[in-house]
């Protein structure tokens, strides 16, 4: 377990999807949600490069998943944090800060609006992570997950408001869409 | 992107062949045996090809299938999302189910059941709970019809001979048991259905296409149960007294909380509710809890693999007995305690009712937040005999009291066009139709979950405002019909305004609990509390102004002139009592105000305090600006005309107060404590009457001791602060905010010494 050699990179043209299975399984023990095989298909075919992977040698210890669209007809355009795990004895070491501001700089390169995402308001370690980043929670959603528990949404802006309404050519972030929820089950 | 290469567009083509068998190629038809005569035809060989035609990492993607797909799809052989799946050893054929012989047993079962239904209705899905009882499955798996079918299917048994007490017990006193639970089900799930809530977020209504007893009667089901418990009264039950009293406790308890369940808002208003029944039963049910043994075999999660579900398989959701004694007493009564609306006693008391009892920790269940919802409006009736537009008038007139020409019943009768009467009504019927919506879907939004309370109060706002700005015109035009007299107020001649000024101060009102359920919820870091406070203040300040602008209009005059005077109503004309009234409310409204602005700016110049000496820490975050954290935090107020959003630079400055030095800033939060505290004392020396707390002044002294408590804290912490100041000793100081001890809108900063106090002399033992 050498920091040294720990590399990042990202998913972005693995046609050959050699870490899949390894994803899946680090997603599977580090999320409590159940995901088919189409949730990270999905993703990583539309966002490969908003996906970093961390790697301990040729072991993959951490991931984050992204995407990144109009949220609604000219709406922000929006990022979305979707998961994000470090295996277990790799925490602590700062892995998902990088893996997070990767994806945020590959976004903001991107020329996202705002990114958002949703975690357990049991989860001290991510939240505390999301908001040293800059990240606001923005409202709770009730039993947001099948285990029962609740969610915060947490929100970063990249741009301002009249930035995002001309960037988008449209009005840029609905105000009367206080509540513009994602049409995902998880984060 | 999904890059179809011509090969595999051809073999995918022909998969979309309907029927016909393809040229050339065997293509086997199957039919699997399955309820419909639906016939399948294996497509394995045409898929395999089709894939032929694919490179390796290459994806084909329906634009239609979205994420929404994606999350809600199933793998099949995964064990955390096929419910069907057997594990290596595991076995399909269902098991016999245990027969118990001992009443104890049946008792432990009963008790079982409940845990069972009441994690039900705590959020759990049928699946995960009552259906997972092997004797519900086994008597609703032949998909019962009437009350004869609804019966136990079990294989016979040496010790359950027809009409040995064993045989009674499961197929007369558990299978009543089971009848009346599965009902109480329905019965639940029509009423939850009925109104607004959120499904899985609330409550899972999902029944699986199983019929919970629909077509069995209320009626036929409480006469099974009588008879049970005829049978365990009876000389041919062999068992001891305290066994029989459980048993029939459990039974009785069933038939009076299936009873209950199933009223109507008539019979609810005609007083035939009798929930103490059922609480009267629950506390025999307690004391015989003991007399249970439990049977954990009776339940299974195999049940899940049967049930049509497009969900992942869940786990068994059974909450401790104690637990579900809880809920279930706790819903009783609560269900008891909002039959009060019923005696309507006026519409601010009717709010602050649905406000205190909503807010309660924990919340009351679902089922009877919608239950209130059913009492509060249904079938264009409120409150079970009255109309809406009643209690929305008087609630104008309750704050307000505008001019009487607005309420004359005899405008209605005018059919003339061009009649200041008629013109009045079509004013003041538009009034009722748009604001009474409003109105309701404020009620109706309170009833919600916290979380969800806030999310649509965000919406309500906006519909609010608007609704601000149409009365405004409407106003105006009133006042010419009713040739309305000005008032001199704030040097400026002006009119009441009362349909808008009554819609501007309940915007107000959302505005304020917006952000105070901001900070209930805990979506708010400490180092916000400063700003968010001063908004409140802001909010609140702005509202004590237009209370007193409210309070100069009550009853606003008419000219002497008017062409109305002559044929007015005298039912219409206020009472010397309705003004006083309504001066009253306004007046207690102000003191509510102004003790919730003093807290607020104690609390503004606290927290400010605490960050200046870093005690209350603001993190790095290198992304965004403050500038940006502010208008996402200003999201909900952007669009609103009234009050606007301060400029961010403003806002700075007058929540950082950077010309104060921060001993004379804790002064001031110190006078604001002290103030707040004189308010909330006053209030609470005022009576239920005065304080419109008639139908909940025990939630509303609570609520009240719960904002004195705050008011304490904060002073304590003011104390200790300037206490370190003065001593140098801020860097020994530790700060952690309490949000469970205080009231939940007004978390309070603990201050202690990170000094420890000295080890005893002798170490504690152990180890």
């Amino acid at each position: 377990m050498e920091a040294d050699n720990i590399t990042f990179k990202a998913f972005e043209n693995e046609k050959e999807t050699p870490h899949l299975d390894a994803l899946r399984s680090l997603i599977s023990d580090g999320l409590s949600e159940p995901y088919s095989i189409y949730v990270y298909r999905y993703f990583l075919h539309q966002w490969g490069d908003l996906c970093y992977l961390a790697l301990d040698g040729e072991n993959l210890i951490g991931v984050v998943i992204c995407k990144l669209e109009k949220h609604r007809e000219n709406g922000a355009n929006r990022g979305y944090i979707a998961m994000l795990v470090v295996k277990e004895e790799y925490r602590g070491r700062g892995l998902a800060t990088k893996l997070v501001k990767m994806a945020i700089d590959a976004m903001i390169l991107r020329n996202a609006d705002e990114v958002v995402l949703e975690t357990e308001v049991t989860n001290a370690g991510a939240i505390k992570l999301y908001e040293h980043l800059g990240f606001l929670r923005s409202k709770r959603l009730h039993r947001y997950y099948l285990n029962g528990n609740s969610a915060f949404r947490l929100v970063l802006y990249l741009k301002s408001n009249s930035e995002a309404a001309q960037a988008s050519g449209g009005h840029g972030r609905d105000h009367l869409d206080a509540d513009g929820d994602m049409d995902i089950a998880d984060g | 992107m999904a890059n179809n290469s011509g090969g595999f567009n051809d073999a995918f083509a022909r998969l979309h062949v309907s029927d016909k068998p393809i040229e050339g190629r065997q293509t086997t038809t199957t039919t699997i045996s399955s309820p419909s005569s639906a016939s399948y035809r294996d497509v394995t060989q045409l898929f395999r090809q089709a894939c032929q035609g694919l490179d390796v990492g290459q994806l084909v993607k329906d634009p239609n299938f979205t994420l929404f797909e994606a999350v809600g799809a199933l793998e099949i052989m995964d064990p955390k999302m096929d419910s069907g799946l057997l594990k290596p050893g595991e076995d399909d054929t269902p098991s016999e189910i245990y027969q118990p012989v001992l009443p104890e047993e049946i008792i432990g079962i009963m008790d079982q059941l409940l845990s069972s239904e009441m994690s039900w209705h705590d959020g759990a899905a049928l699946s995960q709970t009552v259906f997972t009882c092997l004797y519900i499955d086994n008597l609703l798996s032949l998909n019962p019809s009437s009350l004869e079918e609804a019966k136990f299917n079990l294989p016979p048994s040496e010790t359950h001979q027809p009409g040995s007490p064993a045989y009674q017990l499961l197929h007369l006193v558990l299978r009543a048991y089971c009848v009346g639970l599965i009902k109480c089900c329905e019965r639940v799930n029509l009423q939850i259905l009925a109104e607004h809530t959120y499904e899985e977020e609330d409550f899972v209504t999902q029944t699986y296409n199983v019929s919970l007893l629909d077509f069995i009667t209320v009626a036929e089901i409480n006469k099974l149960l009588v008879s049970a418990i005829e049978y365990v009264d009876g000389a041919a039950a062999p068992w001891p007294n305290n066994i029989k009293m459980a048993l029939k406790a459990r039974l009785a308890f069933r038939k009076l909380f299936l009873t209950e369940l199933s009223r109507d808002v008539k019979e609810m208003v005609d007083k035939r509710s009798n929930w103490d029944g059922c609480i009267t039963l629950l506390s025999t049910i307690g004391i015989t809890r003991n007399l249970g043994t439990a049977v954990p075999s009776v339940f299974s999660i195999a049940v899940q693999r049967k049930l049509a579900s497009t969900v992942p398989p869940r786990p068994i959701v059974q909450i401790p007995f104690e637990e579900a004694f809880t809920i279930v007493s706790r819903l009783c009564k609560d269900a008891k305690e909002i039959l009060r609306v019923l005696t309507y006693s006026g519409a601010t008391n009717l709010m602050t009712f649905f406000l205190r009892f909503t807010a309660r920790k924990p919340q009351p269940s679902t089922y009877v937040r919608s239950l209130l919802q059913t009492l509060f409006f249904s079938n264009h009736v409120a409150l079970g005999r009255m109309q809406i537009s009643h209690i929305l008038l008087e609630d104008v007139k309750e704050l307000c009291l505008p001019a009487d020409d607005l309420f004359d019943p005899r405008n209605e009768l005018s059919e003339m066009p061009s009649d200041t009467r008629f013109q009045i009504h079509q004013r003041m019927k538009w009034f009722v139709e748009r604001a009474g919506n409003s109105y309701i879907t404020l009620y109706r939004t309170i009833c919600q979950n916290r979380s969800r309370l806030r999310r649509n109060l965000c919406h309500l706002i906006v519909d609010w405002d608007a609704l601000q700005i149409e009365c405004e015109e409407i106003d105006g035009e009133l006042q010419q019909l009713i040739k309305e007299e000005p008032v001199l107020h704030n040097d400026n001649i002006s009119y009441a305004f009362s349909l808008s000024s009554w819609v501007y101060h309940y915007k107000l009102r959302q505005m304020e609990w917006i952000i105070f359920l901001g900070f209930e919820l805990e979506v708010y870091l400490p180092h916000e509390f400063a700003g968010m406070y001063w908004y409140l203040q802001y909010f609140l300040r702005t509202r004590l102004q237009h209370l007193e602008r409210i309070r100069h209009f009550v009853h606003p005059g008419v000219a002497v002139d008017s062409p109305l005077a002559a044929t007015r109503s005298k039912e219409c004309i206020a009472s010397a009592q309705d003004i006083a009234n309504a001066q009253a409310t306004v007046n207690f409204t102000l003191l509510e105000a102004a003790a919730l602005q003093e807290l607020c700016s104690a609390m503004i110049f606290l927290y400010t305090a605490l960050a200046r000496l870093g005690l209350v820490k603001t993190p790095p975050q290198p992304y965004s600006t403050d500038v940006m954290r502010y208008e996402l935090r200003m999201k909900p107020f952007l669009t609103i005309g009234c009050p606007d959003v301060v400029p961010f630079e403003d806002f700075k400055a007058l929540v950082d107060n950077p010309d104060i030095e921060t001993m004379e800033m804790l002064e001031m939060a110190s006078e604001n404590t002290k103030e707040g505290r004189k308010h909330f004392d006053l209030l609470s020396k005022m009576s239920a009457t005065s304080s419109h707390a008639l139908l909940c002044e025990e939630g509303y002294r609570l609520n009240l001791r719960e904002y004195l408590r705050s008011c304490i804290g904060a002073g304590v912490a003011i104390v200790m602060l300037s206490k370190a100041i003065k001593t140098d000793t801020v860097a020994d100081v530790e700060v952690e905010i309490d949000q469970r001890s205080y009231h939940p809108w007004f978390p309070v900063p603990r201050i202690s010494s990170k000094r420890r106090p000295p080890l005893p002399a002798v170490p504690p033992t152990g180890r």
